[in-house]
């Protein structure tokens, strides 16, 4: 158990597509598992973080909102192997950041409510349903596992309060 | 009333805006759009301002002379055109990468080509060790318009490309 080092961008892991654990996470899942939530939490404000961020290719995202000011479900410390979205509804824009991309925020988009099926370390499968800052952060850290950055859902520019598409 | 464009841009400090713009109003001027950003440590003002029959330029410039030169901006002022037929914003563009020359050029190299028009453009450099470029754009993509070339740059490049379709829902 250990806190491991993050990937910075342009790193190439942060791009690529990660690999699903399966149906019995083994010893190195677990460890893996333990070192993603060792590295989220001494990070300051870090609210989640994926495996591809530590710089491997297995399916698994930590989840930690717990007493965050913009969370509304708050399902604490979540650890998730192959996790996905059955469901996301709702959409909203808001600012966010990561720990990959250091010093750049930008406005996404991203579901409001969402159903996500994951297995958990202990072997049992999880359906976690999240809204709010949770519902962002699991569909921020699922994307990672896709090697999607949120630099890649850009919503709009910052200076864009005004600005409307008129066709 | 004319329409003026003001450029300014100094580096940064607490009250750069409140001294132009109280210029501004004792001169009866209305300012209309206005972009100001901090750029690297440097306020940048860029503004189209409606000014009243009786203030032309050379006022303008007289008016705005001592705070530009209190504060350090580098200041011009010139005659524009105020249109409201501008092109829309339709899409929006992401590119980032390892930082190197011509990113920016390339890209906008490829959507002049295509005639396409840039709305508004934000980039950023960031990151200690690898420096990492980061360019946002609003693009207003004309019916039919080929933007395959965009794409063909990732590689090219080594940059991350991302071209998506504004969402324009209304709440």
């Amino acid at each position: 158990v250990a806190v491991r080092p993050v990937r910075i961008y342009p790193d190439p892991v942060l791009k690529q597509v990660a690999e699903p654990v399966g149906t019995s996470p083994g010893p190195d899942a677990l460890e893996l598992a333990a070192d993603l939530v060792d590295t989220m939490r001494s990070h300051t404000r870090c609210v989640g973080i994926a495996a591809n961020q530590i710089g491997v290719l297995q399916r698994c995202v930590v989840v930690d909102v717990t007493d965050h000011p913009k969370a509304e479900s708050c399902h604490g410390l979540l650890v998730l192997f192959d996790p996905e979205v059955l469901l996301a509804e709702g959409a909203e824009v808001a600012r966010e950041g990561c720990l990959s991309i250091p010093d750049l925020t930008a406005n996404v988009r991203r579901a409001t409510r969402v159903v996500v099926r994951g297995r958990e370390p202990a072997g049992a499968e999880r359906i976690v349903s999240a809204d709010a800052f949770e519902a962002r952060a699991l569909l921020h850290e699922i994307d990672h596992l896709d090697g999607i950055l949120f630099l890649d859902r850009v919503a709009n520019l910052e200076t864009d309060v005004f600005r409307r598409k008129q066709r | 009333m004319g329409s003026y464009a003001l450029a300014a841009i100094g580096r940064d400090r607490p009250g750069i805006v409140a001294a132009v713009a109280k210029v501004l109003y004792e001169q009866g001027c209305n300012v209309e759009d206005a972009s100001m950003t901090l750029l690297r440590g440097n306020f940048a003002i860029q503004l189209v301002l409606a000014a009243p029959e009786e203030v032309g330029r050379e006022e303008l410039e007289a008016a705005l002379g001592a705070v530009a030169t209190e504060l350090g901006l580098q200041m011009s002022v010139r005659k524009v055109e105020d249109t409201a037929d501008v092109p829309h914003p339709s899409h929006i563009l992401t590119v980032y990468g390892a930082d190197r020359p011509g990113i920016l050029y390339r890209v906008t190299e490829a959507l002049a080509a295509a005639r396409i028009n840039i709305t508004d453009l934000n980039s950023r450099l960031v990151g200690a060790t690898t420096p990492v470029y980061a360019v946002m754009l609003e693009l207003a993509v004309p019916d039919g318009a080929d933007t395959s070339t965009i794409a063909s740059l990732a590689g090219e490049l080594g940059v991350d490309v991302t071209l998506r379709e504004l969402e324009d829902d209304v709440l």
